[in-house]
């Protein structure tokens, strides 16, 4: 099934850009949004990345782009080491089941009208994996694994609370055998107490089949635990990646810190005002000249005004791009 | 908000503020006009809420959403109500506002400033509402009114409550505007909801609810909309207005974090009961109850690693088919037979600390 075109990471971007536009209107000129700007990132076999950011960062852009859900302007994807854009189409339907997505709303992403058996068996249905007697024990399976009774498949949607059609969304994605899943948000729409749950069935999933995971998430604890290595992206750009031990202990990007510093720990005493950072994040419109962030940043000097910095390794495996790098003075 | 108010708003341009007509409330929130304002009592503290019962839906069919809940919040103080989704948080602070849906029964007591809420007539807790005791929500962009731009919502407050002219309400609007942290707020002021971040959408929202000096706001989820770097802004925006005013504030949250970073104290729901109540700091390092322990321990924190997380196995129960005894027994850890079949009655674990939990009492 995968054709090999070279050894490389299992999915990987290289300058990435994807851009929105619309016409120009009688009194209106033509408007051109950067979303994604020259990402490169690579997410090896078995690993899990997580991309954080505010919203409006490109985050979810990239992972539609990854799935071919949005045409991209610029760069390159690569899947098993072959150009997205000049696959041939049974590396295409390849990499369409290997390459499998969990979405936000559990309540959004289901259908209603369609029983949980056939919202798992529609990806098989799609790409002609088994009988449908095997399609069936395939799904009691997938419900197994994904920790819901065999009895889940006669059942519809709406009969399930928001963690259970998580499971089922899971479900869903597992069918064809995928080798990466990429979930945006996964955890924001579910009770607190199912999202522990929902963490701890990720990784179990990891372990067993061996599956790679791109995370979008704003929740800077849970992709604590669960990634591996963990991305940070400003306005449409990559600006750091580490190790989520590394980022996390010692973040190099002032952006990145900020994120860190912001998020409220339980038993840290009561919030102190003055430490939060200042500002939005720009509009993409009108991107701020330079380093985008550096009209909110603390460290940010003349040179970070006029130059977009460059991504750069500071110690091995943690890229940053910033002038003025934190910890490296 | 009136048909007329929208049009007249619209056609006076964003620069001005519409006249409002007929029938509203006129109570002045100005301090020494404030007729509502003299019966406190010195010893009661500004909320009270004792027994006090929400049940929803018609006579024939009624379901009750929060059993037995007893609060209290003084001036200055925060109280965090945490709790998951359908566990009675958000109706706890639409009875305080006298907004929860008709048809509706509330029993037991329930008492602001010295005054009891639940007998009192619609226009003057209408008059309380907005000027005494204010509310923010989770979502601005659903609680604003998206065809009216955000100034003239702000000056509205002001000519209800403080029977401002348009001019002063206009003024007034662009101050709150500043005041809650908005750059540029002449301009700001002419905006819609539309044109404006989450983050600013929020201010808008905090700036409306500050409006005439609220003695109690209420916030419901106000940051769970919102990026973290924004969420710390609105964070430090209200502890900053809470001690430039004194007012007392009832915030609700699922996010334990956010609710150790500003509460004083804590009631911890489940179900429409109160599980846990105590120093916030105290609940949130020494939990009693297995319910308050378990989401605690739940929670992946950054700097403590865990291969797998401790889980509290199960859903959250919708309080309509609440299982008799304790609510949280078909999920506890530490659940005993007795626990099935007799309510637990709240016991002190600790000075202030409280918890509905029969093991808490053994």
């Amino acid at each position: 099934m995968h054709t090999v075109c070279g050894m490389t990471a299992l999915l990987e971007t290289t300058n990435l850009t994807v851009s929105f536009g619309d016409r120009a209107g009688w009194f209106r000129p033509a408007r051109e949004v950067l979303a994604v700007r020259s990402a490169s990132i690579a997410l090896q076999a078995g690993e899990v990345l997580a991309v954080v950011g505010e919203s409006g960062s490109g985050k979810t852009t990239l992972a539609r782009a990854l799935l071919g859900l949005v045409p991209i302007a610029a760069g390159e994807i690569r899947y098993d080491g072959c150009d997205t854009a000049t696959m041939t189409a049974p590396q295409a339907l390849a990499m369409r089941r290997s390459v499998q997505m969990v979405f936000q709303d559990p309540f959004g992403s289901l259908d209603p009208r369609l029983p949980v058996g056939a919202i798992i068996a529609e990806p098989l249905d799609i790409h002609g994996i088994g009988s449908p007697a095997s399609r069936r024990a395939r799904v009691a399976e997938l419900l197994g694994l994904v920790g819901l009774a065999a009895d889940a498949a006669g059942r519809y949607p709406h009969q399930f609370s928001g963690g259970q059609r998580q499971r089922i969304a899971f479900a869903r994605a597992l069918a064809p055998s995928p080798r990466v899943i990429i979930a945006d948000e996964p955890l924001s729409a579910l009770d607190v107490s199912i999202q522990s749950q929902m963490l701890n069935m990720a990784a179990e999933l990891r372990a067993r089949l061996g599956l790679a995971y791109l995370i979008i998430s704003h929740d800077l604890a849970a992709v604590h635990h669960i990634a591996d290595r963990v991305a940070t992206m400003y306005l449409g750009r990559i600006v750091e990646v580490a190790d989520v031990d590394e980022l996390f202990t010692r973040p190099a990007h002032p952006y990145t810190a900020a994120l860190l510093a912001a998020v409220p720990r339980i038993g840290a005493g009561k919030w102190m005002p003055g430490a939060a950072l200042g500002g939005d994040i720009p509009s993409p419109l009108a991107p701020p000249t330079g380093c985008a962030f550096h009209p909110r940043c603390p460290a940010a000097s003349s040179l970070c005004a006029t130059a977009t910095p460059e991504m750069r390794a500071i110690r091995a495996g943690h890229d940053v791009a910033c002038h003025h790098p934190l910890g490296t003075a | 908000m009136s048909g007329t108010w929208h049009a007249n708003s619209w056609l006076s341009g964003a620069g001005r503020v519409a006249s409002l007509r007929g029938g509203r409330g006129t109570a002045s929130c100005t301090d020494d006009q404030r007729p509502l304002r003299v019966a406190t009592a010195l010893t009661e503290p500004l909320l009270l809420g004792r027994a006090l019962t929400v049940e929803l839906g018609p006579a024939h069919d009624r379901t009750s959403v929060i059993t037995g809940l007893d609060f209290s919040l003084a001036a200055g103080r925060t109280l965090g109500v945490v709790g998951e989704s359908g566990c009675g948080k958000s109706m706890t602070a639409l009875a305080i506002m006298g907004l929860a849906p008709s048809p509706h029964r509330i029993g037991g007591v329930l008492r602001f400033a010295g005054q009891d809420l639940l007998t009192m007539p619609q226009d003057r807790r209408r008059q309380l509402r907005g000027a005494d005791m204010a509310m923010i929500f989770q979502e601005p962009m659903t609680a604003l009114n998206p065809v009216v731009p955000v100034g003239v919502q702000i000056a509205e407050m002001l000519i209800v409550h403080d029977n401002a002219s348009e001019t002063a309400a206009w003024r007034g609007a662009v101050a709150l505007l500043d005041r809650g942290g908005i750059a540029d707020p002449a301009r700001r002021a002419r905006a819609y909801p539309d044109e404006l971040s989450g983050g600013m959408r929020q201010r808008v929202m905090i700036a409306m609810a500050i409006a005439c000096k609220p003695r109690l706001l209420i916030a419901d989820e106000p940051t769970t909309a919102l990026d973290v770097s924004v969420q710390a802004q609105i964070l430090d925006l209200l502890l900053e207005l809470q001690r430039d005013t004194g007012m007392a504030m009832v915030f609700i949250s699922h996010n334990l974090g956010v609710v150790s970073a500003v509460a004083d104290d804590i009631m911890v729901m489940y179900a429409g009961r109160a599980l846990e109540t105590g120093p916030a700091q105290r609940v949130l390092t020494a939990p009693a109850h297995p319910y308050t322990a378990g989401l605690i321990a739940t929670l992946p924190d950054i700097g403590r690693r865990q291969k797998i997380l401790p889980v509290i196995e199960g859903s959250p129960v919708n309080p309509r088919n609440r299982p008799p005894g304790c609510a949280f027994a078909p999920r506890c850890p530490r659940v005993i037979a007795e626990c099935r079949t007799g309510l637990p009655a709240m016991v002190m674990v600790s000075p202030g600390q409280e918890a509905a939990c029969i093991r808490c009492a053994a």
